[in-house]
């Protein structure tokens, strides 16, 4: 066995759970540890395994208890709001991305059960091939794990007819905090199969629904499968009005059955975007979808549908090249931006659909209030509104801080400070995050009445007594709150 | 400490996303099935890929780290192949698109400033003293270049077209130079071979020996003006990249065209200027092609090759899984081979079973550094039983219909 650099017990059992191969201490590579893909920085871990069974997972907890350890949980580490940083020297860094097999794909059920730790755009074109989809993954699908967008309770492709990874999910295998491992959904019961979520008590599943892993380590997943569309297509309508499109958006969101994306995008958006596109100058907002169906005549009568609607309210049908171009490299958006503006500022979440527009106007205002630093610190695209779930809405206010600045220490405070004001700003204007990390978790659980947080911190301590796993998000630390 | 050489490339570390699509971003291409054969070949550790990488290069920016042993292998494990360049999704080097992230200058930059501070895998350091001594990093003597010429041919001092013979051909691999060089006497192009050619520097670019390369590049330089050559041919793709990307860059750009064989004998066959014999039914054979990373995703040659086979009258052409801009790597590059040999074998066994899996009784390639670690690969399988499809330069079958 090759000398452990931490030189102790701890590493010697690690070694001997995941072998010597999948076991580091080395602390120059401990070193990229300390970044996911945003802002903020963590402290190196002092161990990463990588474990290839359940079996390996429920070990290494049980040493982490024994020597009452924590372990940091991190699926493909491309999310951007410190959830998979450790926050203290001595953790370990548990890496879920060796578990990442399809274990089944139970067309009988119309359910595909994977490990954790598979990438998405693997489970992707391993279902394309037989005709079939599953939620169409994160904007980061190409790096994230399915069980890491369970944790963060993704929303993603297709999110507006089908909802975000939570409505997909049938149930799970996790590994809790003291090593047991249980599952949600109908695969509680050994005699049944993984086909459905509820009707065996409270629905367990939910609990582990944004978790950010501080409940258990996800192990297993199945999700809910459909028929691969056939029909699919592009619809794209411009308007004079911000008010006009989003009259528009509201209404065929309330008769929307077969679009998978149904998008308003704001006049500073349609004004970039033009620049390339140059059919739309002139056009002050812009509301695109793309319909996917089974049918010919099911297609064209929800086209028809919204076709009248964009006309009651002054919008014209345009040649739809950018619909076609987002559709298109849809798979690349969380990239593209990236590339062209910088590092990703989450100030983003849900709202009610009526309420949309009123939080537009809102954070232009937010914007003019803290114009310093948005003309010094950051790359400002525009606000772009995705239709969720047939009847919400997810408003993505798309500032970045841009990549040169990242070098300098002043600005990355400057940064971070406008960033918390953001989160508690879209908080306070009654929005929802969904993905919230430790950055947004901690902001969430400020605000919040005591008594959430509360039971927050006693449904932890009944699961991870000694906090091994994620301590430090929602403001729940070893030392206590 | 010094970040010399790491600083010209700044913009590029920062603009990392971490995203890690350098790491296992699955079928962005229907030929892309994994991304970095070096981490899929250890434990898989992010030091292992670029974003783990990227961000070390970043904290020694930052003078949050130090050169050390550990900090020099991890930096030294990387074959340079370019899959992480090819498919990051932040970089997305298209054409027309500005560069905004180049994984592999970034780390052919970071050994430069390691080997500036003393530090460099042993056998790494003592090609790079070879290549000064002897213009080879094989320790071979100079006056030796040119015996792989049996033949007794005449050459002219003075002609349009250098053949440009490179060390692994000159020295190891002698059997791809004397098929090239049989191909261009039977074309009857004018073209000469220069004994004082001197090691492309490729080696010692690869892996921090800059001075070395710049020593090298205006040497070889020289002997082509004097030549008089208006187009150098060479059939090693590591030599193709150097004298096409890396010597303008390093010296200025030089007044002759750059020619990989496979470009050449494109050219030639195109013009009528190549014909075939007639070949028997024994004679023919399923092949799959490997595009070495230094001609392939270096420098984006990937038709000629595949366009000069499919006109050999004897061969039938199929396609690995991971072909073209997701080729997989033989692991000869970028110093791996000398720094990290068993690994660099495992490597090129992997993707000699995904030739076999096309039922291919060949595999070939226009690298003779790739021919090399494959036939150690071939020979370690062999050993313990393996079915392994024969190796061959393009040249060599070339030659065999001529």
């Amino acid at each position: 066995m090759p000398p452990s650099y931490a030189g102790d017990e701890l590493a010697s059992a690690l070694r001997s759970i995941v072998g010597d191969k999948y076991f580091l201490d080395e602390p120059t590579a401990m070193i990229p540890y300390v970044r996911d893909s945003g802002i903020f920085e963590g402290v190196p871990p002092s161990f990463v395994v990588r474990p290839g069974s359940v079996e390996e997972v429920i070990e290494v907890i049980k040493v982490a208890n024994k020597y009452k350890v924590p372990i940091r949980i991190r699926g493909g580490g491309s999310s951007y709001t410190a959830a998979v940083l450790p926050q203290e020297r001595r953790e370990i860094l548990l890496d879920t991305t060796r578990l990442n097999r399809i274990i089944e794909i139970d067309e009988e059920s119309n359910s595909v059960t994977v490990e954790a730790g598979i990438n998405w755009s693997k489970l992707l074109y391993e279902l394309k091939k037989r005709g079939l989809m599953t939620f169409g993954g994160p904007g980061s699908l190409y790096t994230a794990t399915v069980g890491g967008s369970v944790s963060c309770a993704s929303l993603g492709a297709g999110m507006s007819k089908y909802g975000g990874i939570g409505d997909w999910i049938l149930g799970l295998q996790v590994v809790l905090p003291t090593g047991e491992v249980i599952r949600t959904g109908s695969g509680i019961n050994p005699f049944a199969k993984k086909f459905c979520r509820y009707g065996l008590g409270p629905d367990l599943t939910g609990l582990f629904v944004g978790d950010h892993g501080i409940f258990g380590v996800k192990t297993e997943v199945t999700l809910r499968t459909y028929l691969l569309p056939e029909v699919t297509g592009e619809v794209e309508y411009a308007f004079q009005s911000e008010e006009d499109a989003f009259n528009a958006f509201r209404e065929m969101a309330n008769v929307n059955e077969m679009a998978d994306t149904l998008r308003l995008y704001d006049a500073d958006w349609v004004r970039g975007v033009s620049r390339s596109f140059h059919y739309l100058e002139g056009a002050k907002s812009l509301v695109l979808g793309y319909i996917s169906t089974y049918s010919n005549k099911l297609y064209e009568a929800q086209k028809e549908l919204f076709d009248a609607i964009a006309r009651k309210h002054g919008g014209r049908e345009t040649e739809g090249k950018y619909a076609k171009y987002v559709h298109e490299t849809h798979h690349d958006s969380y990239y593209l931006i990236r590339r062209t503006h910088g590092i990703a500022i989450s100030a983003y979440g849900q709202a009610p659909l009526g309420r949309v527009l009123e939080i537009i106007k809102s954070y232009r205002k937010f914007l003019r209030d803290n114009q310093e630093v948005v003309k010094n610190y950051t790359s400002y695209a525009g606000i772009m509104v995705t239709l969720v779930s047939k009847r919400h809405a997810n408003v993505y206010l798309a500032i970045f801080f841009p990549w040169h600045l990242d070098s300098d220490p002043k600005a990355r405070q400057t940064i971070l400070g406008f960033w918390d004001r953001c989160i508690d700003f879209f908080i306070e204007q009654g929005g929802i995050h969904y993905w919230v990390g430790k950055l947004i978790g901690d902001r969430i659980y400020l605000k919040v009445p005591k008594v959430q947080h509360d039971f927050l911190k006693t449904l932890k301590k009944a699961l991870d007594p000694n906090c091994i796993l994620n301590p430090g998000l929602f403001l729940i630390t070893r030392e206590g709150p | 400490m010094s970040a010399r050489n790491l600083e010209k490339y700044k913009d590029y570390v920062y603009s990392c996303l971490r995203c890690g699509s350098c790491r296992d971003a699955y079928y962005v291409q229907e030929n892309t099935f994994l991304i970095c054969p070096v981490r899929e070949l250890t434990g898989g550790f992010d030091v292992y890929y670029a974003r783990g990488k990227m961000m070390l290069a970043r904290k020694y920016l930052e003078g949050a780290i130090k050169p050390s042993e550990e900090l020099m292998r991890y930096i030294y494990m990387c074959t340079t192949c370019a899959n992480c360049r090819e498919h990051c999704r932040i970089s997305m080097n298209l054409p027309g698109r500005k560069t905004i992230l180049d994984q592999i200058a970034v780390i052919e930059a970071f050994r430069a400033d390691l080997v500036e501070q003393g530090f460099c895998p042993p056998k790494i350091k003592a090609f790079a003293e070879s290549i000064r001594k002897n213009y080879n990093p094989y320790h071979e003597k100079h006056s030796e270049r040119t015996l792989w010429m049996v033949k007794e041919v005449r050459l002219p001092e003075k002609a349009d077209i250098l053949y440009f013979v490179g060390c692994t051909s000159s020295y190891r691999r002698k059997e791809i130079a004397q098929n090239t060089l049989d191909i261009l006497l039977k074309v009857n192009v004018n073209f000469t071979i220069s004994p004082n050619e001197w090691c492309c520097g490729s080696p010692a670019l690869r892996t921090g020996w800059v001075d070395v390369a710049k020593e090298m590049a205006r040497h070889n330089i020289e002997l082509i003006e004097s030549i008089g050559a208006k187009t150098v041919v060479t059939s090693c793709a590591g030599c193709y990249r150097t004298l096409k990307l890396d010597y303008p860059r390093l010296v200025g750009k030089p007044g002759f065209e750059v020619l990989h064989t496979t470009e050449l004998l494109q050219r030639l066959i195109g013009e009528g200027k190549i014909t075939f014999r007639d070949v028997n039914a024994s004679e023919k054979m399923i092949v799959t092609y490997h595009d070495p990373c230094h001609l392939g995703r270096h420098v984006g040659i990937y038709d000629p090759p595949r366009e000069v086979l499919k006109s050999l009258p004897f061969v039938e052409l199929v396609e690995m899984r991971r072909t073209r801009s997701g080729s997989w790597c033989c692991g000869s590059g970028g110093g791996f081979k000398s720094a990290f040999g068993d690994l660099a074998v495992q490597l090129a066994e992997e993707r000699l079973r995904e030739a076999r899996e096309t039922g291919a009784k060949a595999l070939v390639t226009s690298c003779p550094f790739c021919v090399h670690n494959f036939l150690d690969a071939k020979f370690s399988m062999e050993k313990r039983g393996e079915r392994v499809p024969d190796i061959y330069d393009i040249v060599q079958l070339v030659s065999k219909v001529l």
